[in-house]
């Protein structure tokens, strides 16, 4: 087999947030609160020229040389914000981004395990050495619907995100043997309409934790090493639909195998999770890229991280999949992600009021299903002038008889 | 084991996890939810009683418990299934 990891790592956070202090006052909630729970400060917010589509271009276009267009043999885009139930999103970002007509593309679903789904496969495909020493370009995209005044709006975001997978990895390189798969079928959270995200908070809480249980016992019986959790493991990357769960997520994995007392625990989880928080406490909830994410700002987080160290990772899917699985840091890999600049980006997305944010998430649910239309962008004062033109962003410039065109901006 | 073994070792756990709530204040015809336990703070609970009663069910199937005596019914059920 051959070796294979992550070449490249690039996330776009969207161009607007919304801070959630704002909205708990709005909401009539305290902020301290809010912020202690979910520890989420900010989540992003698109604009509404942009979708699914243009997140997973922009955060591709944004780590890609035109070298790394013609080494790219395939492309998997994981989501459960797709734009059409039959041609699959990869298509668009396909030519958007200028990838050539022999790479296989396609589209995963499963909730939020679709970016590891597409990502599984990938892996699969370099280690087997069907690649012929071609790379994967593996995209996470999603967008959260509209919820307002419902619990769970503390808890929604976006962000797209791309692996550059391949047999010359940079970043980390994945323990392919070790892997841990739990699944059951449940509706916990889920989305059957083109406008509906919905489901029950509680059963998908709880079947998280089922899941995290099962995947990390089913980790060990695939794992020939003896695992002390205690030591084996520098950092830990655990799914989050919102980052206060990983605190939960932790403390179950810790009871089952290596109990600790609260101030233990607390600083267990500020040493080995809390560097996997950085980003996801600015986007909000990351969907099927929050592996991703959480990798990301690991390395982001931890200038001095050594090769070697090893990364656990628990991604999962609502209706339900968990899957734990890990890899090793490979040298230099900080600075690569560091070169991506994600902090910069986030630092200048528009801070949007929460009557903005209502305005623009009230207009994105009239285009839904809407055969026609042009998205407004002179709304948000004239945010699509000052950030966007000229910028080679990917916008949706129109839909017209349900045909969507994208552009660089 | 009887129900109220049951009972007092999820009281147990709803005082060790919850602040200020003392084992003897605890109804179990109230919910949880009602002693101010979060999402988070009632799965802890749950999880915690499971392991000190040696049960195990899925979690999913206790989301929609409404309180802490019809939790410890769903417990007797399952006790000394594996």
């Amino acid at each position: 087999m051959n070796r294979v990891g992550i070449e490249k790592i690039n996330l776009y956070g969207t161009s607007m947030c919304l801070d959630l202090g704002d909205l708990a006052v709005a909401r009539g909630k305290d902020p301290q609160k809010v912020a202690h729970d979910y520890l989420i400060t900010t989540r992003s917010l698109n604009p509404v020229w942009e979708d699914a589509v243009t997140m997973g271009a922009n955060a591709a276009l944004g780590m890609l040389t035109e070298q790394d267009k013609k080494d790219i043999g395939m492309l998997i885009v994981g989501t459960e914000g797709s734009v059409d139930f039959g041609k699959p999103i990869s298509t668009n970002i396909h030519s958007l981004i200028g990838l050539g007509p022999h790479v296989r593309n396609y589209e995963t679903k499963f909730a939020c395990y679709s970016g590891c789904a597409a990502l599984d496969t990938a892996v699969n495909w370099v280690a087997s050495g069907l690649n012929k020493g071609k790379k994967a370009l593996v995209i996470a995209t999603d967008f959260s619907r509209k919820h307002f005044n419902l619990l769970e709006e503390f808890v929604m975001g976006g962000v797209g995100a791309a692996y550059l997978v391949s047999e010359t990895p940079k970043i980390l390189e994945f323990e392919t043997a070790k892997k841990g798969t739990w699944t059951t079928d449940i509706y916990d959270t889920f989305r059957p309409t083109a406008v509906d995200e919905v489901g029950n908070n509680e059963v998908s809480l709880f079947s998280y934790m089922d899941a995290v249980t099962g995947s990390y016992n089913e980790y060990l019986a695939q794992n020939t090493d003896t695992v002390d959790f205690n030591t084996y493991f520098s950092y830990f990357v655990y799914h989050t639909p919102f980052p206060g769960i990983t605190y939960q997520a932790h403390r179950t994995l810790c009871r089952d195998h290596a109990p600790k007392k609260k101030p233990e625990l607390q600083d267990d989880f500020d040493r080995r999770v809390t560097p996997a928080l950085r980003f996801a406490k600015r986007v909000g909830s990351c969907y099927g890229a929050s592996n991703f994410v959480g990798l990301a700002s690991v390395l982001m987080s931890k200038p001095d991280i050594k090769e070697g160290t090893r990364i656990g990772f628990f991604s999962y899917g609502s209706g339900a999949l968990g899957e734990f699985y890990s890899g090793k840091v490979l040298p230099g890999a900080h600075e690569i992600v560091k070169a991506q600049k994600i902090d910069e980006a986030l630092d200048a997305r528009r801070r949007c009021t929460v009557a903005e944010y209502e305005a623009t998430e009230n207009l994105r649910e009239t285009y839904i299903e809407n055969p026609n239309f042009v998205p407004d962008t002179s709304l948000l004062g004239g945010w699509y002038q000052k950030h966007y033109a000229g910028s080679g962003l990917v916008v949706l410039k129109e839909v017209k008889d349900f045909y969507r065109t994208y552009v660089r901006a | 084991m009887t129900k109220q073994e049951i009972v007092d070792v999820i009281k147990k756990n709803i005082a060790d996890n919850l602040d200020d709530i003392d084992v003897k204040d605890i109804d179990p015809t109230k919910s949880m939810k009602d002693y101010g336990a979060n999402s988070l703070d009632i799965i802890e609970v749950v999880s915690c009683s499971m392991r000190d009663l040696d049960i195990r069910i899925p979690r999913s199937e206790l989301a929609d418990i409404g309180n802490i005596d019809q939790l410890a019914d769903k417990f007797l059920e399952n006790i000394g299934k594996k």
